[in-house]
């Protein structure tokens, strides 16, 4: 089971990281968003998940659970899905605002905070985006 | 200049009481035995630092000298000073600095020992820039404090090293199991760093540099600081840590070398000075080095030799301060060729001043010839360092003329007076030299009483037997001292034509030391530019590579060090389980290869949420429906949301994919491949790791019995980790409130809409119809999910992901402002107004006194039904999520139609 799982980890963590490398802006946060996939798949496993657990629920007219899939990182997941899906879909609104500004989604041209240096060796003031721009 | 007058002392040098009292103690404590002494307290017990402090005989040798010489500073300082500016700042930081110094001395701990050591390496930087308007001094105390602040990092590196090694930071155990662990092959690196921390303190070439820039301080400063007491805090150190290397060769080599070098290189450079303050500034560097090289000679008479000198060279050289300052003070300049026959007009200062001459030259019947005397037998006894001998006799001859320069060429009667109007300043300036200057030919004459303190400190450096080595008379030594006064007088005449010498012959520029030091300081900025330029390149592509391959080779770094257990190889079982794994597992690596090579942003899209459904699959097939069900919830928001971005990203033209040249793809393809297999490897090597079995066990036996709950995972999330789950639903409010404004930043600079505009969101109008059953039933079912949630799969989280999905669902069919006015209370005021509800939920348990976030529960009386805290808890949970997520789903639907509806209500 353990090498099902970490094929499958390791490729969503390879997928993720060549999406994250990418120059268009979108791409760099669905890379992002797999790779918060893939760490919550790690933390899955570090459960021990064997085939064909029981749930963590404890069946009507029992007190106690003797044997299922440990609870824990079941719950640590579940939380870090919910956290994930808030900052993807807030950097998404990030990049969006990004990219109207810049008028571009090539993250190459994003120099706003760190603009080319100019003749001087100094940053160039002039490349400074206005506010009026968003 | 001249004083006709003399002012009267500052009041501040009854400042000297406290010193003198301390120096009493100090002699009493040595008088009645009570040495050594130990007081300790805890400081840092998790580290094993504690605040202990001992009083043995080398230590107490130096707080003889602090409170000794500090007294006299003190009254000096108060008549040096009488009318200047700034007199309280000088005494106040003198006193941290005599504070500072005497911790330094008498701390147990290294670590303690260090933070003393800086504090005097700061007042010094202080007392240095006194005269802070002066750019000069600025520059000198930058330098002081650049030199040996930055030996003080050195020197904490090797401390640290010493005391892992050692196992502890104490200097008496460090030194008592040395034998243990000195073979170690850190302590090498160690010494190296204890050498830079203890050589640029004490001045020892090539750090040299910075102490005649020091002399930009007041005399008082001097005198005390950089000759008497700071500067010999290296070599005491030195001299603490001798006992447990004194035959390693990597100790004793370079502390003779370094020494014998800094000895004579100091006496040339003497030679080369004219200005009074800057030649017993050079002299003082010597003879630093001579008491360095002197700790690290082999035989058991050099540690008595140390000790001795330590006292001797104090007891003239604060004086011979004093006396320059004097001078300076009554003359107005320090050049020797302007001064001349002061004896006439300055009697007492003159006086003080031949007596320390006298010593400073180790001409018989002083306490300087008694130390000369034992520092020759020491040598003699080094047949290894002959050599040192030969450099020994060219210091002291220089010593000699040194001494004659500073005083006899300055105070001999026979010389014409010059300048005429210097005349004696008030009893504060020359009484403290008079009677340091004659305790030093008292000593001279009668070293009985010191004697057993300089026996017992040499017991402290070396393993130094009772030697008998203070003699005022010994007669072998005789032709030695004849040829050494011989040269020195002869140095002392021809001293104008060896400094002529000195002139023309100056070093070349990449000799010098200093030139070292400015080179080093220069390059700082130019460096820290170029790695600024070439780190920070304002590409976010390589600040991502960069930060990844760090992950990547730290990861790689841990896998290879660490004992690596495989787990067994697979094999596949026709498990019914098993299969579904593997069937979500090939669906997943499907996807994952699929996404990174689809051009269009839509099919990119569809295809990335299939990663996240697989992933739900492999939770759903694993024993963990709660999971699974969050995930499903959230890859149907996540698509709605990238849609509404893809959709704005496309009327913006934004969706153009950059170009990426080959080189760039197959790099990303390897950086890829390389993580995926590190983490794999990780997981796999993760799993030999058994997690302990009493967590598991905790939550599967006190979930229904004490928390009242049969899904595990949903008690976990709102009882046993109340608090965590709290934490993690304001984050998902605050990533919600973090957004809003962006988003309506994003409206409000919306371009006019064009007719094109009006086809880009198409109703669906089954979607209309279906949207308000639909939307009921959603919501219907979340509050079922909810409830049922502490018993079967489901809770807050889940129940507010499937409400986020109706309220997207809406947006999508009727439009996000009807949606979001369906949200109760309005979508921020929801999350907001739920947070604090989850958050009162834990107070009624402090009521009844028990902890916060203890959930109560109680029975409805008729109709038999348990009401507990929990559920305000998860419902607070549900409305957070909810209220969040669907308000930036909707907002972010709402970004795509703003156009067409603005369009469509004009």
């Amino acid at each position: 089971m353990i090498w099902l799982l970490a094929i499958g980890i390791g490729t969503v963590t390879a997928a993720g990281v060549f999406l994250s490398l990418s120059r268009e802006l979108l791409r760099c946060v669905v890379g992002v968003s797999l790779l918060a996939a893939a760490a919550n798949l790690i933390v899955f496993s570090s459960g021990h998940p064997e085939a064909g657990p029981k749930p963590p629920v404890v069946p009507v007219g029992l007190e106690q659970l003797v044997d299922a899939a440990a609870p824990l990182p079941q719950a640590l997941v579940l939380t870090a899905i919910v956290i994930g899906f808030s900052l993807t879909c807030f950097s998404l609104v990030v990049v969006l605002a990004i990219a109207q500004q810049s008028k571009s989604n090539d993250n190459r041209a994003l120099r706003d905070a760190e603009p080319r240096p100019g003749p001087d060796g100094k940053p160039a003031l002039e490349s400074l985006a206005t506010e009026d721009q968003i | 200049m001249g004083n006709e007058t003399p002012k009267r002392p500052s009041r501040a040098g009854f400042l000297a009481l406290l010193p003198l009292t301390l120096f009493a103690f100090a002699l009493r404590a040595f008088l009645t035995g009570a040495v050594p002494m130990r007081y300790r307290w805890s400081w840092v017990p998790s580290l094993g630092i504690d605040l202990t402090f001992e009083l043995d005989a080398l230590s107490l040798v130096m707080v003889l000298l602090i409170t000794g010489v500090g007294s006299a500073v003190f009254v000096y300082g108060a008549g040096y000073m009488a009318g200047m500016a700034g007199r309280g700042r000088l005494f106040g930081l003198l006193l941290v600095f005599m504070m500072a110094m005497l911790g330094a001395v008498t701390a147990d701990d290294l670590i303690v020992l260090f933070v003393f050591w800086e504090l005097t390496s700061v007042t010094s930087f202080l007392l240095v820039g006194f005269n802070h308007t002066d750019e000069s001094s600025q520059a000198s105390a930058r330098q002081a404090l650049m030199v040996t602040g930055g030996g003080g990092l050195a020197l904490l590196a090797g401390v640290l090293v010493l005391a892992d090694v050692a196992g502890t930071s104490s200097i008496h155990q460090l030194v008592s199991t040395a034998p243990v662990w000195r073979d170690d092959p850190r302590v090498v690196g160690a010494l190296i760093c204890v050498f830079i921390g203890c050589f640029t303190k004490s001045a020892q070439f090539p750090f040299h540099f910075w102490l005649p820039g020091a002399m930009a301080a007041p005399t008082p400063v001097s005198a005390y600081l950089h000759s008497a007491t700071m500067v010999k805090l290296g070599v005491y150190l030195l001299a603490r840590l001798h006992p447990a290397f004194d035959d390693l060769a990597v100790w004793e080599g370079p502390l003779v070398i370094v020494g014998t070098i800094t000895a004579v290189w100091g006496m040339v450079l003497t030679i080369r000075e004219r200005d009074l303050k800057r030649i017993l500034a050079w002299s003082t560097v010597s003879a630093l080095g001579m008491l360095v090289m002197l700790i690290g000679l082999p035989n058991p008479g050099a540690a008595t030799a140390t000790a001795t000198f330590l006292i001797a060279h104090a007891l003239y050289k604060a004086p011979l301060f004093f006396v320059a300052g004097n001078v300076d003070l009554a003359a107005g300049t320090r050049r020797i060729d302007d001064l001349g026959g002061l004896g006439r007009t300055m009697p007492f200062t003159a006086a003080a001043g031949w007596m320390a001459g006298i010593s400073m030259a180790g001409i018989p019947s002083s306490f300087g010839y008694v130390a000369k005397d034992v520092m020759k037998t020491a040598k003699a006894e080094a047949d290894v360092f002959r050599w040192v001998a030969y450099a020994g006799i060219f210091v002291s001859a220089a010593s000699v003329a040194a001494a004659g320069v500073a005083v006899a060429r300055v105070f001999w009667r026979g010389r014409p007076l010059r300048p005429d109007h210097a005349r004696e300043g008030n009893a504060a300036t020359w009484l403290p030299p008079l009677l340091i200057a004659s305790l030093g030919i008292f000593l001279g004459l009668y070293p009985a009483p010191i004697e057993s303190l300089l026996v017992a400190a040499a017991q402290n450096i070396g393993a130094a037997t009772e030697v008998d080595t203070l003699r005022a008379d010994n007669e072998a030594g005789g032709t030695a001292l004849a040829v050494i006064f011989a040269l020195g007088i002869a140095m002392f005449v021809g001293w104008d034509r060896l400094h002529e010498l000195g002139e023309r012959r100056t070093l070349p520029r990449f000799l010098r030391a200093s030139a070292w030091y400015s080179a080093l300081i220069a390059s700082i900025p130019v460096v820290a530019g170029a790695t600024t330029r070439r780190l920070q390149s304002g590409r976010l592509g390589r600040y991502t590579a960069s930060i990844l391959t760090f992950v990547f080779a730290s990861l790689a770094l841990t896998l290879v060090a660490s004992v690596r257990v495989w787990p067994p190889a697979p094999h596949l079982t026709p498990n019914p389980s098993t299969l579904a794994v593997a069937g979500a597992v090939a669906l997943m690596v499907g996807a994952s290869i699929t996404v990174c090579v689809v051009e269009n942003g839509f099919v990119m899209l569809m295809v990335s949420s299939m990663v996240g459904l697989t992933s739900a699959l492999v939770f759903l097939f694993l024993g963990a429906p709660d999971v699974a069900f969050t995930q499903l919830a959230v890859e149907v928001a996540f698509v709605v949301v990238l849609v509404a971005i893809l959709v704005r990203l496309r009327r913006l033209d934004l969706l153009v994919v950059p170009h990426h040249p080959p080189w760039h793809v197959g790099l990303r393809a390897l950086l890829a491949l390389a993580l995926g297999t590190v983490v794999a490897a990780m997981v796999l090597l993760g799993n030999g790791f058994t997690p302990d079995p009493a967590m598991t066990t905790f939550f599967f036996e006190k979930s229904v019995t004490e928390a009242y709950g049969r899904n595990v995972v949903n008690v976990v999330l709102v009882d046993f980790r109340a608090i965590d789950t709290l934490g993690e639903s304001i984050v998902v409010t605050l990533t919600f409130l973090a957004a809003m404004p962006l988003l309506r930043l994003l409206r409000r600079h919306e371009r006019p809409p064009t007719a094109t505009d009006r086809g880009m969101s198409p109703r669906a109008h089954i979607l209309d119809v279906a949207a308000g059953p639909l939307y009921i039933l959603m919501l219907v079912s979340a509050v079922v999910i909810l409830l049922r949630g502490h018993n079967e799969p489901g809770g807050g989280f889940i129940a507010g992901m499937v409400a986020v999905s109706a309220t997207a669902m809406l947006a999508v069919a009727r439009g996000a402002r009807t949606a979001i006015a369906r949200v109760p209370l309005g979508s921020a005021r929801l999350a907001v107004a739920s947070g604090l509800l989850s958050l009162a939920s834990g107070l009624p348990a402090m009521a009844l006194g028990k902890p916060y976030m203890t959930h109560l529960w109680a029975t409805l009386p008729f109709i038999e039904v348990k009401v507990s805290t929990v559920l305000l808890f998860d419902l607070g949970v549900f409305g957070a999520v909810w209220g969040a997520l669907g308000g930036l789903a909707a907002r972010a639907i709402e970004l795509d139609e703003d156009v067409s509806l603005a369009w469509e209500d004009k």
